[in-house]
């Protein structure tokens, strides 16, 4: 395994060392805010990052597994293919945007614009498991994947407003019995529990390990499932015109 | 709101009379199989019936009728002559009324705006220095685009070479079919220049075509992964389109055929939404870390394109893009078109793109920034005179989407959004799609780009330029004809005999 002090490095360092490393096991420590690591990497590499993470941590990813022991800033996992990426602690905004395969697992809260646009494509089934809360617009034009949120440790709504809008595919999990007041138009509201979350216990479950917190406390409330009432929300929406 | 509710009550008469002629109709029924609007008809005893309601004047049944008995003209104007209503604003409104929906509409702005091209005259050389023969004397059209503040840098930055300053614009598989697309990249190829893959991914057929192309990397995000963006020869981030400046956009089900699915990477038959923002770009520093992000996930082995719409302060948008680190900038006047578009957006939004190029040039100029971008023009680009135009306004290079279509057959209909396209270009539908044969196309688009640069290199030999640099921003050679001193100044040009 290859340890590299962050803290010697800028970013543009960093990244050149990166780039010309060859071992799959990589350390880093004293991470301060450097950008675009594990940007567009398209293999199985896995990575241990002390520190925080700049901006865009494995954005367009393609297959690396990511453990950040800290937070992580704006736009984790952006555009990102497949990989496998957990926060032990909060990540900024725009996680998971465009995010069409993978997996971010977030042992505390989330910023805006949580994974605005994620969609589903064959098997690639992107989902992000926050523990804490997230912020407004979590889930906007989302066309396909899964949010879970569980809001443990928090004492702030699970979803900030306009959750889902204009999202056209995909599910959105709440831990409990959520109101709905914060949510978008067109979106279809269940409450279930037991047999009912198999779709996500698998989640809950590796949620549980990662974070070391009891998968029958979580277990302990219902789930409030959103998902959407019509596919083709804006179907209706045009008149063609011979002009 | 409530929801519309299509009363089906048809107000007007079709806008297209569909006319045949029985003494040259032999019943051959080439009309009734080559209309995918289902204008002709025919019954088991051989009676043949129109439906002019359903035409789009598309042309296809009239020029391929074999003995010419078909014509299509406008369908006589019932309504009361009216300088300020004229029959389409009437005819707008019955269609909303009876459907309650946003007109939607293709291809570019078609309304009679001032066009600043027909308002430019070029400049000949006469005795004072002497023309050059293009037929006799070596005539240069290469064009670098990318950052060439780098050349006295210690790293060289990464650029496009084209032989010809013209590259096709963006027009995704989707929007157009997969035999526009083989036959525009291959012909970029050969002729040395690019072609733009537009938002939709890039079609495991086309692979080999990836290192000319630009790829664009959109708001629906659809399509881009790692391979795609290193499968390229440049990233183009798209912030917005002349013919829909500020609006996202909307793929609908009915177009996102398997075929489709496997370049967007959705499901098929789901819609393809591109959020109006990307929600990654909320500001310059914003964009900033979007390029520099792409730079890093291939290595800064790509220049990076951002294209946005010509709209008001364009200048000052264009220089907060070179600033985030652009190496092109690509710009779209509001005779863009589009394969659909709110016909409102198309009809009324943005500027044009003559204004906004000479804006941007001398933008960047007086900020001495230039050198650090290329800049590209898109939006109506007509002929080889509006390249030439547009290259004396300031561009380096110019896109060209509706050309290149018209070279593959496009006939302007309009109606590209209907995925009814009976020539066979803006259609997923395959039966429609094979109309355009790709061996016939690429030789279409091919003669197209080597008649433009013939073209261009006589005008340049006439103006006594060998060499295409000599030519950009070089506004010297430009005079403005009917413009008033406001126009011309903001064109930063002469008036013809001034």
């Amino acid at each position: 395994m290859a340890v590299i002090d962050a803290s010697k490095y800028s970013q543009q360092e960093l990244i050149n060392i990166l780039n010309n490393l060859t071992d799959d096991d990589i350390e880093i420590t004293g991470l301060c805010g450097q950008r675009y690591v594990a940007c567009g990497w398209k293999n199985q590499k896995r990575l241990i990052l002390e520190g925080v993470p700049g901006n865009n941590l494995a954005a367009f990813a393609d297959g690396p597994e990511i453990i950040v022991h800290g937070n992580a800033q704006e736009g984790v996992g952006n555009t990102m293919s497949s990989g496998h990426i957990q926060v032990h602690g909060r990540v900024g905004d725009i996680a998971g945007y465009g995010m069409r395969g993978g997996e971010l697992f977030v042992k505390e809260h989330a910023g805006y614009r949580l994974g605005i646009h994620m969609k589903a494509y064959q098997d690639h089934k992107p989902v992000i498991v926050v523990g804490g809360s997230v912020g407004a617009f979590a889930g906007e034009y989302m066309a396909g994947g899964t949010i879970i949120v569980l809001g443990i440790n928090t004492i702030q709504p699970l979803i900030g407003h306009y959750c889902g809008t204009g999202m056209y595919g995909g599910e959105i999990y709440l831990r409990g019995d959520y109101p709905v007041k914060h949510v978008a138009p067109n979106i279809e509201k269940v409450v279930i529990s037991g047999k009912e979350l198999d779709n996500i216990i698998d989640y809950l479950h590796r949620y549980s390990i990662y974070f070391k917190y009891p998968l029958e406390k979580i277990l302990d409330e219902q789930f409030t499932r959103l998902t959407v009432q019509n596919v083709r929300p804006f179907a209706g929406l045009y008149a063609g015109f011979v002009s | 709101m409530g929801a519309p509710l299509n009363t089906g009550f048809q107000m007007s008469t079709p806008v297209f009379k569909v006319d045949r002629d029985p003494d040259r109709c032999i019943q051959c029924g080439v009309c009734i199989n080559q209309c995918a609007n289902e204008v002709h008809h025919m019954d088991n005893d051989g009676w043949m019936w129109i439906e002019d309601e359903k035409c789009v004047a598309c042309q296809r049944c009239a020029v391929l009728c074999p003995t010419r008995a078909i014509s299509i003209t406008d369908f006589p104007v019932i309504y009361r002559e009216n300088s300020h209503w004229g029959s389409a604003s009437i005819r707008e409104i019955y269609r909303q009324a009876e459907s309650g929906g946003v007109l939607l509409t293709g291809m570019g702005n078609p309304r009679p705006y001032k066009s600043y091209f027909d308002h430019l005259l070029l400049n000949a050389s006469q005795v004072t220095n002497p023309s050059i023969d293009p037929l006799r004397e070596p005539m240069e059209l290469t064009t670098y685009l990318g950052n060439k503040g780098s050349l006295i840098t210690e790293t060289e930055k990464p650029f496009l070479k084209l032989k010809v300053p013209i590259m096709f614009s963006a027009m995704s598989f989707g929007s157009v079919s997969l035999n526009v697309q083989k036959s525009l990249s291959a012909a970029a190829r050969d002729m040395g220049t690019f072609w733009n893959t537009g938002e939709g991914g890039l079609h495991p057929d086309l692979k080999e075509f990836g290192s000319c192309a630009v790829v664009q990397v959109a708001s629906g995000r659809f399509g881009v992964h790692p391979g795609y963006l290193e499968n390229s020869a440049a990233i183009e981030i798209k912030i917005g389109q002349g013919a829909k400046p500020g609006i996202g956009g909307h793929l609908p089900g009915e177009k996102v055929s398997e075929e489709v699915s496997l370049t967007r990477m959705i499901p098929a038959w789901s819609d393809a939404i591109s959020p109006a923002p990307h929600h990654d770009i909320y500001s310059i520093e914003d964009l900033d870390q979007l390029i520099e992000t792409l730079k890093v996930a291939t290595g800064y082995r790509k220049p990076v394109a951002v294209k946005v719409a010509a709209v008001h302060n364009i200048g000052a948008i264009a220089s907060g893009i070179v600033r985030a680190g652009a190496d092109i900038v690509a710009i779209d006047g509001f005779r863009g078109s589009t394969g659909a578009a709110p016909m409102r957006i198309r009809d009324n939004v943005g500027i044009p793109i003559e204004i906004a190029l000479a804006q941007v040039d001398s933008r960047l100029r007086d900020e001495g920034i230039r050198q650090q971008a290329s800049l590209v023009a898109a939006g109506g680009i007509r002929s080889s005179a509006d390249v030439v135009k547009a290259i004396a306004l300031g561009a380096d290079a110019v896109y060209i989407a509706s050309a290149a279509l018209v070279a593959l057959g496009c006939h302007m209909c309009q109606m590209c959004f209907t995925g009814k396209c009976n020539w066979g270009l803006a259609t997923t539908n395959p039966g429609l799609s094979k109309r355009l044969n790709p061996e016939l196309g690429i030789q279409r688009a091919k003669n197209l780009l080597a008649a433009w640069g013939h073209e261009i290199q006589e005008m340049m030999g006439g103006m006594g330029i060998n060499a295409i640099d000599s030519l950009r921003g070089n506004r010297l050679m430009l005079r403005g004809i009917g413009l008033n001193p406001q126009e011309l100044d903001l064109l930063g040009i002469k008036s013809v005999g001034d």
